[in-house]
């Protein structure tokens, strides 16, 4: 375990890979968070205490990002040296944007119809159904990911992952 | 990721082993305040040493004549002789604007105004004197510490810090605004812990099985619902929501409201304005609130002689039912946004536990046992858990406790301004903490060499529609074209929730260190400037402290004494007499005094000199006895 390496899955002390089990994970801030955390640190020098901040700071972030399918996917990305960059989406499929063009109305519609809590039918109805596809995606990404697809397909399948998750956030009050 | 120094120094070695440092737990309530310290037998609720219990009543009156304040009961005795001058619900002002609290001004006994040059509320005593909630809890967390040290039998400078719980959805301002109480009350704030999570923390010390908690924390003037893990001595927070601005204090207002009303309608009265009778019927009303606990209908009453008023009513259940049903709702709203905050439902939970007095409302108990459908845990003391799980705390955070671990997140999302006012978020909500994490901004202007970084709290797109925590300035960028420079902003969350911003350019690597000036709180000048205050004013108050004291014992044996003149005259001797007759003269101008020491022999000359008529007062018990006791007593007994 190092907290201030920048690998995440060395931060955590865990192996780099899709496959993270979760009991590990936690395993793993349960350990960090006895060692490094600040309330370990109290009484100590004011050195000491913005260190182990740091220290759980980015054990936390790690903890967070592997945590998150989407997230980690990113990460991998990442350490593979082909990170996603923002709003470049410039070589997705015309069939996959159009399909997308079509869930984004579908989901201005389902927003208009809804109450002031955002919680009407239509909104959980496309919620559910984008956290299903979002899911399916991403296990297509993790299998691709194992069968050591090249990089910057991957990146392309993530990207159409991030089209998803956007539309499903902008449903969330 | 920012690079680490060397984490070496962070070995198990270095860790504190602070044996004998004595870190207190406080529940800093808007009704009452509680402290707890963990000791050999785990955590525990001190007692005040003087039998009044537990419970610190949250309240401060400043004496009209400049007097010391008084605190706690007997400040809550003043309520109804000097309402104006006794304050209560600091906390739900604190780190506040004016402006924010126009709702509850109207019913208030005493004045809000803001600052003279900035948006903090204050709370005007009279023409003259203004004082903000923060010393308000200053003189409440320094009377807390003063009861810790009598009940530890510890000299007071022993008694140097603690952790302080707050409400979990406390912002930035009013964190701030309650350490920098602390520190005026003598006390470093080691850690801050959310409400709900010590109170987590106290009910899980003894579990071992995995569960998932819900704590509902419905106190006099916040609420809080957290969701949290506990497994294997760690307590991790999935999620948290919350109002700052409700509570039982709403409650009490809903037959406030109906009590004016009532009387404006039926006696032509209008009671908006008038502190006496507003204080009364906020005490009136809240007992009528406490009464509808297991009653069917209650009585509240107010009689205001000078008005001509004699007013009473009865309140059935139903009727307070109907009223609290809105209030009531709202905290279950937040409920729901927790619960799909940690992507859980009803079901997933396996406890739910009650915190604050305000549980005990009937109604209150069963929406949250409907809305989780099962019946909540009510069997842990609703004052008292707060300050036991804060006193957990002190426990880990002093060294007592090697094998708990708390991690909690950020209840409001923090970000800075964007062009075009919306909000780029930095840190969302519920992110664990301590945090850190950074956004990247440029110009919008050809050989802008500023910029303006308006920071924010809260959830809304916009910024207006947000907190402003406050403002800074990156200045002396390099002129370059607009968009080119590259300036990253850098948030850092501590464990406490509370917000370190950098910021820097890194083209011509420009940094920022950045002071947020507080926008609804005080300055750190504005602190000092209290804290030498108060240890200049420390001997002027003890002094006129003591003085008082002296001076009503003083009374009290002349008026015992006075009773039994001719007793004294007939049957002690002329020496006897003499003595007394001139150690109540003396008592007699002794108001003057201005020296504690001199007014204390006055008081003793004249015990002394009564001590023969006591003598005879109580000729028929052991004489022996007499010697022992305290005169006064004696006296006023047979009196």
């Amino acid at each position: 375990m190092n907290p201030s390496a920048s690998n995440l899955w060395e931060r955590l002390g865990l192996e780099q890979g899709w496959v993270v089990e979760i009991d590990a994970l936690d395993a793993a801030l349960r350990a960090a968070g006895l060692r490094w955390h600040p309330d370990r640190f109290a009484l100590a020098s004011e050195s000491a205490r913005t260190e182990a901040e740091d220290a759980m700071a980015a054990v936390n972030d790690a903890w967070r990002i592997l945590r998150d399918p989407f997230l980690r996917a990113q990460a991998l990305l990442k350490e593979l040296g082909t990170p996603m960059e923002d709003g470049t989406e410039k070589n997705a499929d015309p069939m996959f944007l159009m399909e997308m063009m079509e869930l984004k109305e579908e989901a201005a519609d389902a927003m208009t119809s809804a109450n002031s809590d955002g919680n009407s039918e239509a909104c959980l109805a496309l919620e559910a159904k984008l956290s299903l596809r979002e899911a399916n995606e991403l296990n297509a990404f993790g299998d691709a990911y194992l069968a050591n697809e090249a990089p910057h397909d991957l990146r392309e399948r993530l990207q159409r992952t991030a089209y998803l998750r956007r539309t499903r956030e902008q449903l969330k009050p | 990721m920012s690079d680490f120094p060397s984490l070496t120094v962070l070995g198990q070695d270095d860790a504190p082993t602070p044996d004998e440092t004595i870190v207190l737990g406080i529940d800093l309530g808007t009704t009452n305040t509680l402290v707890a310290v963990y000791d050999a037998g785990g955590p525990r609720v001190l007692t005040a040493a003087d039998g009044t219990g537990a419970l610190l009543p949250s309240v401060v009156s400043w004496p009209a004549d400049g007097g010391a304040p008084v605190i706690g009961q007997n400040a809550l005795d003043r309520a109804k002789v000097d309402p104006t001058r006794t304050i209560h619900s600091a906390k739900r002002f604190i780190g506040k604007s004016a402006d924010e609290l126009d709702m509850e001004v109207a019913r208030l006994p005493y004045q809000i105004v803001n600052a003279a040059d900035r948006e903090v509320a204050m709370i005007a005593l009279d023409d003259k004197r203004l004082v903000s909630p923060t010393e308000v809890s200053a003189q409440i967390l320094s009377e807390a510490r003063r009861r810790a040290a009598e009940s530890l039998k510890k000299p007071i400078e022993q008694i140097t810090k603690a952790v302080i719980t707050v409400p979990a959805y406390f912002d930035d301002a009013q964190r701030s605004a309650t350490r920098d109480a602390a520190k005026l009350a003598g006390l470093e704030v080691v850690r801050m812990v959310n409400e709900p999570t010590a109170a987590a923390m106290a009910y899980g010390l003894d579990r071992k099985e995995a569960e998932r908690v819900v704590v509902y924390d419905f106190g006099g003037g916040t609420f809080d619902v957290s969701i949290l893990q506990l497994e294997g001595g760690v307590f991790r927070v999935l999620a948290t929501a919350g109002d700052t601005y409700l509570g039982g204090d709403d409650l009490d207002r809903t037959i406030m409201d109906f009590a004016v009303e009532q009387i404006r309608e039926k006696h032509n009265i209008d009671l908006s304005g008038n502190a006496a009778a507003l204080s009364a019927l906020r005490a009136a009303a809240e007992k009528c609130k406490i009464d509808l606990s297991d009653a069917e209908e209650a009585e509240v009453a107010l009689s205001a002689p000078e008005l001509g008023l004699f007013w009473r009513t009865t309140i059935g259940w139903r009727q307070f039912q109907e009223w609290a049903t809105p209030i009531v709702k709202r905290t279950l709203d937040c409920c729901v946004q927790v619960m799909r905050d940690a992507e859980m439902k009803a079901d997933d939970v396996d406890e739910i536990v009650l915190v604050g007095g305000s549980t005990r409302v009937p109604l209150v108990k069963a929406a949250v046992a409907q809305l989780f459908q099962r019946p909540a845990n009510d069997s842990l003391d609703p004052d008292r858990v707060v300050a036991l799980g804060a006193a957990v705390q002190a426990g880990v955070l002093g060294g007592k406790v090697n094998d708990l671990l708390l991690l909690d997140v950020t209840p409001l999302s923090l970000g800075v301004e964007a062009f075009g006012g919306t909000v780029n978020k930095i840190i969302p909500r519920n992110t664990q903490i301590p945090a850190q994490a950074q956004d990247g901004f440029t110009t919008q202007v050809d050989g802008q060499t500023a910029i303006v970084f308006k920071v924010v709290q809260g959830e809304r797109e916009m910024a207006s529609d947000c907190r402003e925590l406050g403002e800074f300035t990156l200045r002396s960028i390099p002129p370059m074209p607009a968009g080119l420079p590259q300036v990253a902003v850098q948030f850092t969350l501590d464990a406490n929730g509370m917000l370190k911003v950098k910021a820097r350019e890194q083209r011509s690597d420009v940094t920022a260190e950045i002071e947020i000036q507080p926008r609804h709180g005080l300055t750190d000048a504005e602190v000092e400037a209290m804290l030498s205050d108060a240890w200049e004013n420390a001997e002027a108050d003890m002094t006129t402290r003591q003085l008082a004291d002296t001076l009503s014992q003083l009374e009290n044996v002349v008026r015992a004494v006075s009773k039994h003149l001719d007793l004294a005259e007939d049957n002690l001797s002329d020496d006897a007499f003499e003595a007394l007759h001139v150690a109540l003269e003396a008592a007699d101008t002794a108001a003057r005094i201005s020296d504690p020491k001199e007014l204390k022999e006055v008081l003793d000359t004249l015990e002394n000199a009564s001590l023969p008529l006591a003598e005879i007062l109580m000729s028929d018990v052991a004489v022996q006895a007499v010697k022992d006791k305290n005169v006064q007593d004696l006296l006023g007994d047979k009196a």
